[in-house]
């Protein structure tokens, strides 16, 4: 556990030298406004829960993914990888202790979203089911850490692989269905949508601020839960075998 | 005569080294799987509102919208593109040169023209037909100009923000996204300019995105070609009004630096 919280303090000192890291949380406010003004301006003020939520989701998603995704990469390119490897505290326990962190962090994009359209547009979006909306939290969490400690460990293997981490924003915020419900997606599209826990997650919180009766919460969670203990098998396995080769090769180098 | 031969070689070798950046930032295929696709799905994203919205109106208006707004958006990448030459350590070398800095620094990003109008064009022809938004050659051609046109003229903007935070390197990133997110709130991409506050919509006058949009949403309404034209020219007027400012910027900053040496290799 003290490895977990060394990562956390390390990660903190990493994200407060940076605006950089602070880039969704001066973003997402901004985007707020974007979809709480559609909804507005549509005359739907039905749809203000989802434009709400929607910030805070992709808060979350960009956040972990783009700064979680780089903090293995970084430790490499920066020579650090091999100094932590020749201590005796697991790397991966290191590793997650700093993504829970971004993850906890990339939670106030939820609590800024609320603010603007408190602020903003004078309305305060109730929360019907509290316990609901707070166990959904704390489970997509969960899994977003674990996906993105599953990432981090792909973005190492090439630069060119980071290339691509543009194109992990919006195909997901669509497949996850974090404004738009996946139900109004193309049916062909519904088998890509439910391996990303994001789909269950927006939908969960969605249900979670509307006052009907949340059908089947509790196999609905189960599933974000078991999306994310699974991204956290491939991420630990990944980074073990990742570290077990490169000490074996002796491709560790301060390069 | 050759002050104005040696600014033109300079901007000419500026807009050589921008076009090989781009080489080095971009490989094809990570442009099209990367880039391309994260463009498409964006403005899929946008128009899915209006599918929530129940309002095939709503689908059209996002559409164009965040089509425009990309194109733009993308020639923000003008910002920290200006900060890198500073990253490279060549900034001090091209404040000491004999030449102006302002034509560097505005031939140095016009990589992100071509880019802006590919992905644009691209993203245009592919999610109109997606969600079956009427676009008949007769208004696409002039439509793809238009577009042209909000890209020509949000590169002075970017250039002279780019200016503006060449002597705050951290916050070159942060400059962009937080201009991106403006953009999508105020210039009529998401929400009707009318819409807005009244001094929201006079603030929304200074970016050339605004009026090359309406120009835009005219033609695709079937509107007569001078509505479209005056629109257009003062997207151009606009546009040009950054350009300069842009140009003063960088002079004011060598100027600046020269005097009290604060412009140093690197970071």
């Amino acid at each position: 556990m003290r490895t977990v919280v060394a990562g956390w303090r390390r990660q903190w000192d990493v994200v407060t030298s940076q605006p950089d890291y602070w880039m969704t949380l001066i973003t997402m406010p901004l985007l707020a406004v974007v979809f709480l003004a559609i909804m507005r301006s549509a005359g739907r003020d039905d749809l203000l829960s989802y434009a709400v939520l929607a910030p805070g989701l992709i808060g979350m998603w960009a956040t972990s993914l783009f700064i979680s995704g780089e903090v293995i990469a970084r430790d490499r390119d920066f020579g650090l990888l091999e100094l932590t490897l020749a201590t005796p505290s697991s790397y991966a326990k290191l590793t997650i202790g700093r993504i829970g962190l971004v993850t906890t962090l990339s939670l106030v994009a939820f609590v800024q979203s609320w603010l603007v359209a408190l602020v903003l547009f004078q309305v305060a979006i109730p929360i019907p089911h509290p316990a609901a909306f707070g166990i959904a939290i704390v489970a997509s969490a969960f899994a977003m850490t674990g996906t993105a400690l599953m990432m981090s460990v792909f973005f190492i293997r090439s630069t060119s692989v980071r290339r691509y981490q543009n194109a992990l924003s919006y195909p997901f915020y669509v497949l996850g269905g974090v404004l738009v419900p996946v139900a109004l997606l193309p049916l062909w599209l519904e088998p890509f949508t439910r391996v990303i826990f994001l789909s269950w997650s927006s939908d969960v919180l969605r249900d979670s601020l509307n006052e009907v009766p949340i059908e089947h919460l509790a196999s609905r969670l189960l599933i974000i839960v078991i999306l994310g203990a699974a991204a956290f098998a491939i991420g630990g396995i990944a980074v073990r075998r990742m570290i077990d080769r490169i000490r074996m090769s002796g491709e560790v180098g301060f390069s | 005569m050759t002050a104005v031969t040696d600014s033109l070689r300079v901007l000419r070798h500026s807009t050589a080294f921008a076009i090989s950046e781009l080489g080095a930032v971009y490989s094809w295929q990570s442009w099209i799987f990367g880039w391309v696709l994260r463009v498409i799905m964006q403005i899929i994203f946008f128009a899915l509102i209006g599918v929530l919205l129940d309002n095939p109106g709503a689908v059209q208006f996002l559409l164009i919208g965040n089509v425009a707004l990309m194109a733009a958006s993308n020639v923000m990448m003008a910002i920290p593109s200006t900060q890198w030459e500073r990253n490279a350590g060549t900034l001090p070398l091209l404040v000491a040169a004999p030449s102006r800095v302002m034509w560097v620094f505005l031939g140095r990003s016009v990589q992100w023209f071509g880019d802006a109008l590919a992905t644009s064009v691209i993203a245009l022809i592919f999610v109109t037909r997606i969600f079956d938004v009427s676009l008949p050659v007769g208004q696409a051609v002039i439509v793809i100009p238009l577009l042209l046109l909000i890209i020509v003229t949000a590169y002075g903007l970017a250039t002279f923000l780019g200016g503006l935070v060449l002597s705050r390197p951290d916050f070159r990133n942060v400059a962009s996204n937080v201009t991106i997110g403006v953009m999508a709130i105020v210039v009529g991409a998401n929400i009707p300019v009318t819409f807005l506050p009244e001094p929201i919509q006079w603030f929304a006058q200074i970016f050339p995105i605004t009026h090359g949009l309406e120009a835009i949403r005219s033609t695709m309404a079937g509107a007569d070609g001078g509505e479209i034209a005056r629109a257009a020219a003062l997207c151009a007027v606009v546009g040009a009004a950054w350009t300069v400012i842009a140009a003063l910027t960088f002079e004011r900053f060598a100027e600046a630096g020269r005097r009290d040496g604060s412009i140093e290799f690197g970071d």
